[in-house]
Order: C-alpha cells, then structure tokens, then sequence
C-alpha cells in the first residue's frame, strides 16, 4: 500500500453499544471510495444489509471529509453525515452537510472520518482529543437544546474544541431534525439517527497537521490558482451591481458595492468594489443579506467555514431582538434563516411603521434562527413551512387536506395564547411554541410536522371524494396536485428543472432527497450572459476530454429546451462532481469552477482544478476524466443502496420519475421548450433517461447499474450481492 | 552633414547647433514627449480608478493646457505602444463625443452608462441600457436597477420616465413585466418574448430567492 498525503490513513470507529473505539486503517478498507459520502455508502453497503429501520442501532451513521480536509484547499471545510434516512419513505441513504470546522479539526485529531455504530444504554458525547477517545455520560446534556450542549462540551474540552450536536428534535427522532456544528451550520436530516443512538454531542480536539504530498512551492501555486479564479458564494463571478472594473451586472451572490456596508462593525466595513484580481477583497464580495438590504446595518461580519475565503453566512446583531428572550446576535445563511417564514408577513408587522415593520421583520429572522438551531429542527427546503401552512389552512378550511386529529388538539391550537393565536396576531413568541410542537412531537400535528411527509399523509384523511385514510389515493392525489412541488419520493422542488431544464431533473432523480447538487446550477447562476457561459462550457469541457459543443447543455434559469447528448454528459458530470466535492471535503456550493472573474481568460475557469488539488494532496495523480468517473463509481453505490432499500431494481418507474408540476401536459395552454417555462413533454422526459442511463452504463429498462458496469468500476461485490438479491438487470 | 544655415531662406540669422547639441535637444524633446504622455496617461488612469471618465478637451486647460500638436502626438503614442491598450476612447451615443477612460479600472460597458447618466436624458439611459441587458443576457431589468449607483435614480422618477416612455414611438419596444412579488421588470421585444421576458425576470426577482441555492 503506497503511502498518500491527504489522509491521515486512520477511521475512527465508536461501537456505542458496547462503548468501544477501534481504529481502522482508511486506505486498506476505503481506499476505493476516500472519504465523505463514498466511505458513507461504502460503510452502508457492508454493514446495514437488510436495515430498514432508519432509527435502529444497526443504522451507521458515518461523519465523512476527505483528503482535501485541513490542507487548505480553498472552501474546504465540509462534513458529510450520511446514514439511511428518516425523511425517506423507504429509509433510503441520504446525506447531510454541514460547514464550519469541525471536519479540519476532526483531521488534525488524525481521523479520517468517524463511523458511529450501536446505541449508548443512556445520554453520552463522543470525546476525541487527537488519539484519545472517551465516551461520556451526559443525561444533564439530554433535553437541552444545540446551544447549551455545544457550550457545556467546549467547556469540558477546551475553548478550541469543535462540536457536532442534536437539539431536543434530534433527541425525539424527529425525520426533519439536524446535527449542528459551529451554532449555525447544520446537516439535515440525520438529528434524529444521532439521538436514536443516544448520541448527543461529538467533541473534537486535534493538535497534528496534515501531510501534502506535493512540495510546497506547488502546493502553494495550486491554491494561489484557485484563489485567482475563485468569484463569491455559489462561484458566481459577475457582481449584481454596476462597477468600474465589471463588464457585466448580475442578480448573482456578488453583493459587495460602493457606500455597501457592515454597518454594526466597528468601526463600519464598507465592501466596496472588489476588483476580481484583488484577492484580499474575496472575502467581502459575498454580502448576501438573505433578510434585505434594512439588515445591511445591523452585519457584524460575514462568517463561513474551515478554509473557506468566500464567507456565507451573515453575522447579525439586532439588540431589540433581546426582547423576544432570545440572543440577539446570530449568524446563518439561506435556509437557515427560515424560522421566520413560518409566520405570515402581513399578519407580523400589521399596524407598525416602516422603520418598526423592518425592524419586527428581522428580529423574526433572529428569533426564527435560533428556534431551529438549538432545537435542532429542519426546513428541509420549505417541507415544514408548507406542513405548516396544510395545517393552517386545514383550520381554515382551504386546503383540501384533513388532518385526521383530535377535535381537542384544534382547540387547543384556537385557545388564547395557542399556536393559532399568537399566529395571527403576528407575536414572535409564535415561533418558539412552534419549534417546541414539532420538536416534541406534541400532538398529531407535531407528529405530522416532525415525520416523514409521506408517513404524515398516509394518516390524514383527505377532503377528496373517495379517497380514504391511510390509502395510497391521498399520496396519488398530493403528488398529482401541481401546486405541490415535490418529487415522488417526499423532497421539495429545489435546483431541478427550474435550474437546467433536463441537466436539472436528471440530477434531481438521483438522489433520496434534494440532490444538494449545485455543479450545474451554480454555472447558470453565476451572472455571465447565456452566450459567454456556452462558449466557456464548449471550450472547458472539450479541453478535459469530453464531448464537444457542451455549450448545447446550458438552458437558462427557468426555461428548457429539448434533450440532447449533451445534457445526459452534463448530468453525469454533475453528479459525478458533487460526490467527488462531498467526498474530498470541498464545498458543493461553491465547487466546480467552469467560471472565473477575469475578463482576461474569456471568463474561464478550470474544471480540472479539483483533480489537480487532489492530486496535489494525494500523490494519487489523477486526470480529470478519471476523477470524474471516481465521482460516478461513489454514486453507483449510492444507486445500488438504493435499489436496496427499495428492494427493487426498477428505478426508472419507482425512483426516476418526473414530478407532474415539471410536465407540461398539465400546465394548460403552456408551450414546452420557448424559452418561457421549464415544463417538459413527459415522452421526452423518458428519452432523457434513456440517454442518461447509456452515459452512466445502466440499463434502460430499469435504471439500474449493469453488471458489466460494476465490474467496471471495480464493483464485483456489488454486482454479486445485487445479484443475490435478485436486483440485478439481466445482462443483455 | 548639412549646415541647417545654408539652407536658410529668410535671411536670418541660422541657428546653429553642434551635434552633440541638437541631441541634447533631441533628448530634452523626446523628454518633454515622454512625460507629456506620462502626465496624460496618469491622469486617464488615476480618474479611472475613481470611476470617472474623462473629456480629451480637459488637457488643453488648465492646469494641463497642453497644446492641441502636443496632444496629438500624447494620442499617436498611446495608440502606438502597447503598454497603454488600456486607455481607450469611447464615444457619447447621443454626441458622438469620445471620451477617455483606462479598461484596466473601467470597462467600456461602465464607461457606457456613464455617459447616459451625463447625458441629461433618463429616458434614453433607461431605454437603452434595458436594450443591453435584453440582447447581452438576456434579461428583464427591473426598475430598481437604476437606483442604482452610477444612476441613482429615485424610484419614483423612474416610474415618471418610463411614463414618458410609454408615449415615444422610438421606444415602443421597451415593454414590461410585473413579476409575482410586485416588481416592474423592462425587456425590448427586439430581443425578448414576454413569456420568456416573464420566465426569466420571475426567476431573477422571486424564484431564485425562494428556491434558496444553500
Ligand atoms: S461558501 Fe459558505 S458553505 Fe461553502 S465553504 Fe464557504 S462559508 Fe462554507
């Protein structure tokens, strides 16, 4: 075995049943698949045969980086939780991610990743300090919420600890619960496999460093490369307001302007203008303020991860906020500041002026910030949002779901100072009463708002005639109505036909939620005019050996034109990239570089540049083409755990399918492909597929992967077990 | 060589110079040249990077006031010598007055809508700079774009032109959307369909946001 940088060749295993740790040696058993979410299919493929229960002890929940963890690689600070899924109705593998820095820190401890197995018989926190593991008791830390238990274990390990906690939601296996590190990055939807196994908090002290196989005058010249040609979040390289040095204006996340300030630092930031060839500006061209240009004076800072010059997430400090019993600084980005949208705008500022409407509507934000993340609950992209508004609206009878629940419960909700109550009258204190339901599971609407979307309906009765409690009717009924923008098996519409027409619904089809996939729609974002992002596709991909004309790929946001090689090429890439991304540590919201900033490369970026940083790290020298099909081999797993939890090979009818909101023969009077919609025609959609699977080398008829093509990728286990199983395509 | 006096025609006094002489003079000349030159080229450069173009007619006046043959020699020079590509001309749409700029700290897209906004003609401004981003993208632009710094507009005088506007024939291609949050996008149907023009303004100005990219 040949000695690589990049990893410290050390997984840490935590038997919690039996309260044991042992050491594996990562390059003799993951070797194949390097880290992140390949050694998480990898550790599920072995060990969670026959698991279908995502909250059982035999569950592995596997915290993954990879190689390009701590080296300082630009935007290297992620951790993928990959385990089977309580948010899918088959409890089919998924993956959380989460930013901040508890990954560079697991790897100056010396790990890889940690594999934790079992369940504890009561509360505890994994202990790591460097080599030293412990398993602590903590039934103090049990039913407290994300902040307190990550304080009290920075408190037990020192100030340069890093944490990774559950909130009570994790703790009550809500589905839509999070793991949290660094008070605001979360990974969605394994909380509740944390707290299955009584499993609070994980702490890290590490004090090593980590090898680079390559000099450091190279080493040093790749990162001074990437952070040439590295643009702001989501790599968007166009700024969305005129400046002096910029050819283009956008809507992109470049934000930074002239008389554009942090206006609650002191003394104020004034972003500026940031010429692109002036790197020390890279971290104030993100001044993403998710609430409005009103919270601009109210910015700390911008805050972000391990390694990461870009900085996403916005700090904020609004001191009326103290009022509402909460702290009032906070940091998020996106998402993550969703609690507020919980609550009806009109309804919350109703009466006030402007200036105090303003300022109600970003101590919402606050409030709503910290209500999720020390609860530990989950968005999950609008799920709990809209689960919210069925059972509002089922109150008020508008919508045509029931919820099947107690007549108490309702009144419960009606009575002064309940739920509905503090709801219309616009009181903040709303959002903490919320996230205690759905954290708690209190009722059948808590229950409802914590579970599974498809377990929740399958018990509400419905006002559709005909159509019964419990029956499959009211999941048909849900994902026919094309106001209901979910993919079949219960995740939200988000980066799939809207972002990419067919590249987007192709990816979307991959994955057991979200695809958490930017690759492709961070490029259609990024602000260059349709016509510069095709001629740079065209040239960048051909340049690393894929087929010409990839410019023939790109559909502009919102609209789609018809399916063509190019595309199935482009979904392959893109899926392949972002296995490659969450399995080398990168970050997936910023990664891949089609583009760059500077007007004197035509705009280019460089696709290679990954498989340079890795291979750089590694010793592991690895050409573009062959990284990519590394990214398709980790995704074939993922495809075959797949197939496994729904003990089917048929993936092109039970998995594949597109939603009835993306076709366009059921949007009246819409016209696919005229550049006005992103609907497709529901034939097309199968030659898609048919084009998408050839790329991938699976079968047609089913979607599986093929025997030949897990041989290929070096996967005789795979193709022996699935075999074994009866779920493997028969060989043509 | 020559005596320059022998060929002295008006009978004065021929001035006459040594060689080592003239190419002093020569030298102090080309000196004087370079650093005309300098002097032009740093000040494009330095108002540039304040985000400023700036009028050749300011070198002929104070506290420059440079004569028109020495300007014309500065402009021979910069268009001969390639260490000052960067300082173009870029011509007033209206005026057809070129103005000066170094792309090195302002591009010729900025210099562009700088001149609209001196032109004293927002109709114009708005129009044509919702033309650009109609072809170049393309895109709607939304009527917040030119509150924008260097228009600064305040809204409601946008909405007055764009009144205006709506009564000009020679800007009858300039339509508009309201996507669904309330917000006026404009688009050329030179360029744009409104179906599209409403597709891609509703994904700039709404979607995009709901469908958070984290
Ligand atoms: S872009 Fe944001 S999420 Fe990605 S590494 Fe940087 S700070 Fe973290």
């Amino acid at each position: 075995m040949p000695t690589y940088g990049g990893w410290t060749g050390k997984t840490l295993r935590v038997n919690l049943t039996t309260r044991t740790s042992t050491v594996e040696a990562t390059l003799d058993k993951y070797k194949d698949f390097w880290g992140g979410t390949g050694m998480g299919y990898k550790v599920l493929w072995d060990e969670a045969k026959g698991v279908t229960d995502p909250f059982s002890p035999d569950n592995p929940l596997i915290f993954g980086w990879g190689p390009l963890t701590g080296t300082g690689a630009p935007c290297g600070g992620r951790t993928c939780i990959t385990s089977l899924s309580p948010q899918h109705p088959y409890a089919a593998v998924a993956s959380g991610h989460m930013g901040g820095h508890f990954s560079a820190e697991a790897k100056y401890a010396g790990w890889d990743g940690i594999i934790v197995t079992g369940k504890a018989s009561g509360p505890v926190y994994i202990a790591i300090r460097d080599d030293q593991v412990d398993i602590v008791d903590c039934p103090q830390l049990w039913g407290s919420g994300i902040y307190r238990a990550t304080a009290e274990v920075v408190a037990a390990m020192g100030g340069s600890c890093q944490v990774a906690a559950i909130g009570q939601a994790g703790e009550n296996r809500v589905a839509q619960s999070v793991i949290m590190t660094g008070y605001s990055h979360s990974a969605g939807g394994q909380g509740g496999v944390m707290g299955s196994k009584n499993l609070k908090a994980i702490g890290i002290v590490g004090t090593g460093s980590i090898k680079i196989a390559a000099s450091k005058k190279d080493w040093r010249a790749l990162v001074d490369n990437a952070m040439q040609l590295v643009g702001s979040n989501n790599q968007a390289v166009v700024p969305n307001s005129p400046q002096p040095w910029a050819e283009y204006v956008s809507s992109a996340r470049w934000y930074a302007a002239k008389g554009k300030y942090w206006g609650a630092a002191n003394p104020p930031v004034e972003t500026g203008t940031c010429d692109p060839h002036d790197r020390q500006s890279v971290g104030y061209r993100c001044f993403k303020s998710d609430p409005g240009a009103f919270a601009e004076q109210f910015t700390v800072r911008m805050d972000g991860c391990h390694s990461c010059p870009v900085r996403c997430h916005q700090a904020l400090n609004v001191p009326t906020a103290a009022k509402w019993g909460v702290d009032p600084t906070a940091a998020n980005t996106c998402t993550g500041w969703w609690g507020r949208g919980l609550m009806n705008n009109a309804k919350v500022i109703a009466g006030l002026s402007t200036q105090d409407a303003n300022l109600k509507t970003l101590e919402a934000y606050v409030v709503g910030k910290h209500m999720t993340d020390d609860f530990g609950l989950h968005n999950n992209y609008g799920t709990t949002d809209r689960g919210w508004a069925f059972i509002y609206g089922a109150d008020k009878g508008v919508t045509w779901i029931k919820p099947n629940v107690p007549a108490a419960e309702w009144t419960t909700l009606n009575a002064p100072g309940g739920l509905f109550d503090l709801y219309e009258k616009g009181d903040l204190n709303f959002l903490m009463a919320f996230g205690k339901m759905m954290a708690y599971q209190v009722g059948e609407l808590g229950k409802f708002l914590a579970g599974p979307v498809e377990a929740g309906l399958n018990k509400w009765q419905t006002g559709v005639p005909g159509v019964t409690t419990g029956s499959p009717g009211i999941l048909a009924a849900y994902h026919a109505d094309t106001s209901v923008l979910w993919w079949a098996n219960g995740f939200p519409k988000h980066h799939s036909p809207e972002n990419g027409g067919f590249v987007g619904a192709l990816i979307n089809t991959g994955y057991n939620r979200d695809a958490q996939n930017h690759c492709w729609s961070n490029y259609l974002s990024n602000g260059l005019p349709t016509a510069v992002q095709r001629t740079i596709a065209d040239a960048e991909f051909a340049k690393n050996g894929y087929m010409a004309g990839m410019g023939a790929a790109i559909d502009p946001n919102n609209t789609c034109t018809q399916m063509n090689q190019q595309k199935a090429v482009a979904a392959r890439w893109a899926i392949a990239r972002k296995e490659l991304m969450d399995s080398t540590g990168l970050c997936s919201w910023m990664w891949p570089w089609i583009a760059s900033p500077l007007k004197e490369r035509g705009y280019a970026g460089d696709i290679a540049l990954e498989s340079k940083l890795f291979s750089a790290a590694t010793g592991k020298t690895m050409s573009t083409k062959a990284f990519d099909d590394e990214g398709v081999k980790f995704y074939t797993l993922q495809r075959a755990l797949t197939m496994r939890s729904f003990n089917s090979m048929h993936m092109r009818v039970l998995h594949d399918q597109l939603p009835p909101w993306a076709k366009v023969e059921n949007h009246a009077g819409a016209v696919a492909y005229m550049g006005a919609n992103y609907y497709m025609k529901s034939a097309d959609w199968e030659t898609a597929l048919d084009l998408f699977y050839a790329e991938l080398g699976y079968d047609q008829a089913t979607g599986a992967p093929t025997r030949a093509t897990l041989e290929a990728m070096g996967m005789t286990d795979v193709a022996d077990e699935l075999d074994d199983l009866g779920l493997l395509p028969a060989s043509v | 060589m020559k005596d320059v006096a022998e060929e002295s025609v008006d009978g004065a006094a021929p001035e006459t110079l040594e060689p080592e002489a003239e190419a002093a003079a020569e030298t102090a000349e080309a000196e004087e040249a370079r650093k005309l030159l300098e002097t032009v080229v740093d000040h494009i450069r330095r108002e540039s990077r304040a985000a400023h173009i700036t009028s050749p007619a300011v070198f002929a006046e104070e506290p420059f006031s440079f004569e028109e043959e020495q300007l014309d020699g500065v402009w021979d020079a910069i268009a001969a010598d390639p260490q000052y590509a960067d300082i173009v001309r870029t011509a007033d749409e209206k005026s057809g007055e070129e103005f000066l700029h170094s792309t090195k700290y302002l591009v010729v897209p900025y210099a562009r809508l700088l001149l609209r906004t001196q032109a004293d003609d927002p109709v114009f401004l708005i129009a044509s700079t919702v033309r650009d981003n109609s072809e170049i993208y393309p895109r709607a632009t939304p009527v917040t774009f030119f509150e924008l710094d260097p228009f600064n507009l305040p809204l409601e005088e946008i909405f007055a032109h764009i009144t205006v506007m709506d009564g000009l024939e020679e800007y009858s291609d300039i339509k508009r959307v309201t996507v669904t949050n309330g917000m006026v996008c404009l688009y050329s149907d030179r360029y744009l369909t409104e179906p599209r023009a409403m597709a891609i303004a509703q994904w700039a100005e709404v979607d995009s946001h709901l469908n958070s990219n984290q």
